[in-house]
């Protein structure tokens, strides 16, 4: 070995360590290979020798837990005193059957039910034209809905009245136009009830359109669908659990309506009193403390029960609306064959 | 700016135009400008080559029709798609483009057959059944018609973006990166299958890529980007053995650039005797290329696999006539499985008396540029064998290349 080998280290320590011709490749290779070998040391005791890990349950569960009962107590108890109050007197049976209650049951049904389903309709388009365009004014409608979240529900009450009510800005030319008064009627209870929840639903639906990945819009697109085919069986069927959840926040909060409606609607049974109206009305007066209790249980048993199909529903949601399409289509696919005479 | 078809090809102005292009696009301070035609007697696959921002995917984009150019041309198969002079923009869904975006964008919620029948929906039932029913053999998926995309491994998920992309019969395949997400044997298998069948399709397919092998391997023709314009547009053959510039031969990976003076020529042999920072070397440029003047500045381009290593037997000659070659020792050695990297450093001949050539060496020659060379493992070995100490290279004049300086 001359000059080269001093030159080049690399040759060197292939001539030292291996047949000529193999390369720094193949010594790499090889010391892997020994390391492996070397994990299964025979120093090492049989695995079957070491005693098992004792599982201690973390200090921190410990103490989150008791800081974390304190305020699930502090939520359960109020409620499980009214559904125990409702059962003990028998207050529950004696007045579900109240027309006021009934009345109010009814309405907020139906109310609530009307109020999803314009959000639903007018928030949607409203909800993808922000997870999908940007355009200036953006920031400021995009905070915009966050308002009539965050803003008392009397103000909302207020400012329903200025617009729509007899005297207010759109209520004055209605009137005179028309003859139609939206203040004081079950359509205003819808109105404010919209107002105050519609936002929950556009934003959810707005984040749950911008999780869907555009791409798949995009090739879609390609595939020859049109947009609103793409929507419905692209678009919907990915953010379905946010567009259910968006709708379970929307119809609570509109099931909760107070303040907006007492003030934009007021409060007539059977026309405007809602079933959170009815438990103050009769609270404060005729029906007394027992009919109150009675509606808030029905309140709460509504309520926990929509929340657990929804909740439900939005775990199997996607799956759920793609076997609804499949169904319906193969439903649809049917028809048309047999229709035809098959060839 | 498109180089113009090289004067050798023949034009015939019957073959159908598969894919014409003529479209500008500008982004903030990025501008695309690009000019291409593929005809149908040039092959039917392109290959948009590039570093990554280069405008290749906008390119792909516009031609899907995801994005709009802002002015220009596009014609698919002889269907105009979009033509700024008279405001043609042929929507998305109707431009039948199979595209494939990078992450091939399963439908996540689908079965395969739902996302493989996914745009046969205007098709009689039995039809695209059947349809779903070929593109299932012909991916070789068979046995995964119900799973879910994410129950699906890498090239399988690929496998069934291209047969939903294939499914509606599309005038043109445009599949951007298709292979950057899998690993290294997946990838090797499914660029061998994707060649195959692009092939086997008659069908026009514009393919993104930055890698060297994968352009090769499965371009028709290439059209090597840089920075929003098109540096040259040619078959693969010419793009890799005969770039137009230097900045192609760079973006082509030939490793090998160095400035040369031209010496004398041998007209009728076309030969063209360039001095360079370790000696004179022998070019042969073929009859599309025209001799440059003795004296020129000129850059030779040597592709590293293109160069022959052999054991110095006895000192070299003068490298007065063709072969070129040159003794000098090996510096450097990088492994990279199947083949070796070598880094050989040409000694400075005392016969090395060329004059002008002298010139040009004393300026450059503070640091020599080593010559990178590849060689198979094989034939590493057997060099290796004897253990030799001094070397010789053998650049065949027809393996260089020479491009303006």
């Amino acid at each position: 070995m001359d000059k080269p080998t001093t030159t080049y280290p690399q040759f060197d320590e292939a001539n030292d360590q291996l047949p000529k011709g193999h390369s720094l490749a193949s010594i790499r290779v090889e010391t892997g290979v020994s390391n492996v070998a070397s994990s299964a040391h025979p120093s090492h005791p049989s695995l079957l020798d070491y005693p098992r890990l004792k599982r201690r349950i973390n200090p921190n569960v410990i103490w989150l837990s008791l800081a974390g009962s304190v305020m699930l107590l502090f939520l359960l108890i109020p409620i499980l005193a009214l559904l125990f109050r409702s059962v003990a007197d028998g207050a529950l049976g004696t007045f579900l059957t109240t027309p006021a209650v009934a009345e109010a049951l009814r309405l907020s049904l139906i109310t609530t039910a009307l109020t999803l389903i314009l959000a639903i309709v007018l928030g949607t388009p409203l909800a993808y034209l922000l997870a999908r365009h940007r355009f200036p004014g953006y920031g400021i409608i995009d905070t915009f809905l966050d308002l009539p979240m965050v803003l008392p529900p009397a103000v909302a009450g207020i400012a329903l009245l200025l617009t729509l009510g007899r005297r207010g800005w759109v209520g004055q030319w209605l009137d005179q136009q028309f003859g139609v008064t939206i203040g004081f009627t079950t359509l205003a209870v819808v109105l404010a009830q919209l107002f105050v929840a519609a936002p929950f639903f556009i934003k959810a639906a707005k984040a749950g359109f911008e999780a869907v990945d555009q791409n798949l819009e995009t090739v879609a697109a390609s595939l020859g669908s049109r947009s609103l085919r793409t929507f419905w069986r692209i678009t919907v069927p990915l953010s379905l659990p946010a567009l259910l959840g968006g709708i379970v926040m929307t119809w609570a909060r509109a099931l909760g309506e107070f303040g907006a409606t007492i003030m934009f609607a007021g409060n007539f049974m059977g026309k405007t009193q809602t079933m959170p109206l009815a438990i103050y009305a009769s609270f404060d007066g005729s029906g007394g403390l027992n009919e109150a209790v009675t509606l808030s249980v029905i309140l709460v048993i509504v309520s926990f029960a929509v929340l657990l199909i929804f909740k439900a529903l939005s775990r199997y949601g996607a799956r759920a609306w793609s076997m609804v399409e499949e169904v319906s289509l193969d439903g649809k696919a049917a028809s048309i064959n047999s229709s035809k005479p098959e060839a | 700016m498109s180089m113009p078809d090289s004067p050798n090809e023949p034009a015939p102005e019957e073959a159908p135009i598969l894919l014409d292009l003529a479209i500008q696009k500008q982004l903030k301070a990025f501008r695309l400008e690009v000019d291409l035609r593929l005809r149908a007697d040039q092959g039917h696959v392109v290959v948009l080559f590039g570093p990554s921002g280069s405008g290749k995917t906008m390119t792909l984009h516009c031609i899907a029709g995801v994005t709009d150019p802002e002015a220009g041309y596009i014609a698919v198969g002889g269907r105009p798609v979009f033509d700024s002079r008279n405001g043609l923009n042929v929507k998305l869904p109707e431009r039948r483009v199979g595209y494939l975006p990078q992450n091939y964008a399963l439908f996540p919620h689908l079965k395969v057959t739902e996302n493989i029948g996914f745009g046969l929906f205007s098709w009689e039932k039995k039809r695209a059944e059947s349809r779903i029913r070929e593109l299932i053999t012909l991916m070789q998926l068979d046995g995964l018609e119900k799973r879910y995309p994410r129950e699906l491994s890498g090239g399988q998920q690929q496998r069934v973006a291209l047969a939903r992309a294939l499914a509606p019969e599309p005038a043109i395949l445009l599949l951007d990166e298709p292979f950057s997400a899998l690993d290294a044997a997946i990838r090797a298998e499914l660029r061998q299958n994707l060649a195959l069948l692009s092939r086997e399709l008659a069908l026009p397919v514009v393919f993104i890529t930055h890698d060297l092998e994968e352009a090769y391997m499965l371009a028709d023709r290439i059209a090597v980007y840089d920075r929003g314009q098109i540096l040259q547009y040619d078959s693969r053959e010419e793009v890799f053995y005969r770039p137009a510039t230097k900045e192609v031969a760079r973006l082509v990976g030939i490793r090998n650039l160095w400035e040369g003076r031209v010496l004398t020529l041998r007209q009728e042999e076309r030969l063209v005797q360039v001095a360079t920072s370790f000696g004179a070397m022998w070019v042969t440029l073929p009859s599309t290329q025209a001799l440059p003047e003795p004296g020129s500045m000129v850059t030779l381009c040597l592709r590293p696999e293109r160069v022959r290593l052999l054991p110095l037997a006895q000192p070299t000659q003068a490298a007065d006539a063709p072969p070129n070659r040159y003794s000098g020792r090996l510096v450097n050695e990088v492994a990279r499985g199947s083949l070796h990297t070598l880094f050989f450093r040409p000694d400075i001949a005392s016969e090395f008396n060329l004059g002008e050539a002298e010139n040009i060496n004393r300026i450059s020659s503070i640091q020599l540029p080593d010559l990178e060379l590849e060689v198979t493992a094989q034939h590493y070995t057997d060099l290796m064998r004897s253990n030799p100490t001094n070397w010789q290279v053998e650049i065949a004049p027809a393996a260089v290349h020479l491009v303006p300086a």
